[in-house]
């Protein structure tokens, strides 16, 4: 029974922090998503040829983020019968506009960022009978960032 | 082309849905599977322990209770067999051989081995008062052997064992498993207390005529240790009160009445008055 308390426990705890923590995140995210709206993230073939082509370069943007107590353990339950991993979904949300945030922090004076790539990559320990427990998300935004001529 | 960049529905990539109100009803349906698994487990248990006969379960712990049984070697025993005797003569559905013995403890307990053994502790004779006091508490346990309790929680056992095994012992599912099973187990126990209580309460009066000193034992482990709030629903037993106020309402409905005591046999009072040491 022990084990039981300690598990509610950890749960309430996750659900408490983990919840302020996202929300506190999104709330980051709306804000700079809107200073960086200026920049756009489109995938081309050809740049744009009316204009003068000034710098172009590889930028980065990484995030990871752990998943709390709550949302792993509904996760787990979720597992078992299957389905929608809602537990998790807002968890990729995050970590992929913050991967796109921090790849267009790389190139503030850029006019757009072109032909993004967007990895995700799940961090955690290996438990037996090849079962993965996720601890971590980590999400990689690359793209080429394209400065052109001031007209 | 001119691109117009605009800021993007935040939830169209994840639930609108309460994850907590999911994870409550999907709790609440693994709980309930849980639920009807140790149902299931329990019925096919309790069918399949009437189809064994009280010897074989004899034959297969023998050897285990009578080894139990020659630890606990007292000058007494045979007074304590004497008092189970008197209560078998009055239970002939009881066909596995019982042997009682009294183990040195400093707690008032007694227990049934499976196999058909009962051990008393030194203290539960000590602090009783009457010979009905002690009938009752061996009655209790012959409760045990007759409604096959130590069978049918061996074989739950079994059962709910292979089931935690299939779905891993590290697994989350396991951490809400086992938990719900202990707390169904700790309820069925109580149940079978329960009964064993009601079985014990006709005993008593068919070696007595009467049902004087069936509520002395709990009366007294009540006023020692009075229950905290919550504590019943975490016990194998139940509360000691409810086991009192169970006895004297099915004492009322089957019409038994309380009157004098047997005094309790000499050679099983406290070593002030006896010698009870080897």
């Amino acid at each position: 029974m022990s084990e039981l308390y300690t598990i509610l426990l950890l749960i309430g705890a996750g659900y408490i922090f983990g919840n302020i923590g996202e929300r506190r995140h999104f709330r980051s995210l709306r804000a700079r998503e809107a200073e960086t709206l200026r920049i756009p993230t489109i995938d081309i073939d050809v740049v744009d040829q009316a204009r003068v082509v000034v710098e172009a370069r590889l930028v980065c943007g990484q995030v990871t983020l752990a998943v709390d107590y709550f949302r792993r353990f509904a996760g787990s339950i979720r597992n078992f019968f299957g389905g929608q991993m809602a537990a998790y979904e807002s968890l990729l949300d995050r970590a992929r506009r913050e991967a796109i945030l921090r790849m267009k922090a790389e190139a503030p004076d850029c006019d757009i960022v072109v032909n993004v790539h967007i990895d995700a990559c799940p961090i955690g320990k290996e438990k037996s009978k090849g079962r993965f427990k996720v601890t971590a998300l980590e999400c990689i935004a690359s793209g080429t960032a394209i400065r052109y001529a001031q007209k | 082309m001119k691109a117009t960049p605009t800021i993007p529905d935040e939830q169209v990539n994840y639930a609108k849905h309460s994850i907590t109100l999911e994870l409550l009803m999907l709790l609440g349906a693994l709980i309930f599977g849980i639920w009807i698994v140790f149902l299931f487990s329990t019925y096919l248990v309790a069918y399949v322990s009437t189809l064994i006969p009280q010897d074989a379960e004899h034959r297969i712990f023998a050897s285990s209770v009578s080894g139990q049984l020659e630890m606990h070697k007292h000058p007494a025993n045979p007074t304590v067999q004497r008092i189970l005797d008197k209560a078998l003569q009055t239970a002939p559905e009881i066909t596995l051989p019982l042997k009682a013995a009294i183990m040195h403890a400093p707690f008032p307990q007694a227990m049934a081995l499976p196999g058909g053994g009962i051990l008393v502790t030194e203290q539960l004779l000590q602090e009783a008062q009457s010979e009905n006091e002690i009938t009752w508490v061996i009655a209790h346990e012959m409760g045990h052997f007759r409604l096959r309790h130590h069978l049918q929680g061996l074989g739950r056992a079994v059962i709910l064992m292979g089931i935690s095994l299939a779905i891993g012992v590290e697994s989350s599912i396991s951490r809400i498993f086992s938990p719900t099973i202990q707390l169904l187990r700790l309820q069925h126990s109580r149940q079978d207390e329960a009964d064993a209580d009601a079985y014990a309460l006709d005993v008593l009066n068919k070696v007595y005529g009467h049902i004087g000193g069936a509520t002395a034992f709990l009366e007294r482990q009540q006023s020692k240790a009075p229950a905290l709030p919550g504590e019943g629903y975490l016990s194998s037993h139940p509360l000691s009160s409810d086991r009192i106020a169970q006895i004297r309402r099915l004492g009322n409905l089957r019409g038994y009445v309380e009157l004098d005591l047997v005094a309790k046999p000499a050679d099983l009072n406290p070593p002030a008055t006896n010698q009870l040491s080897p």
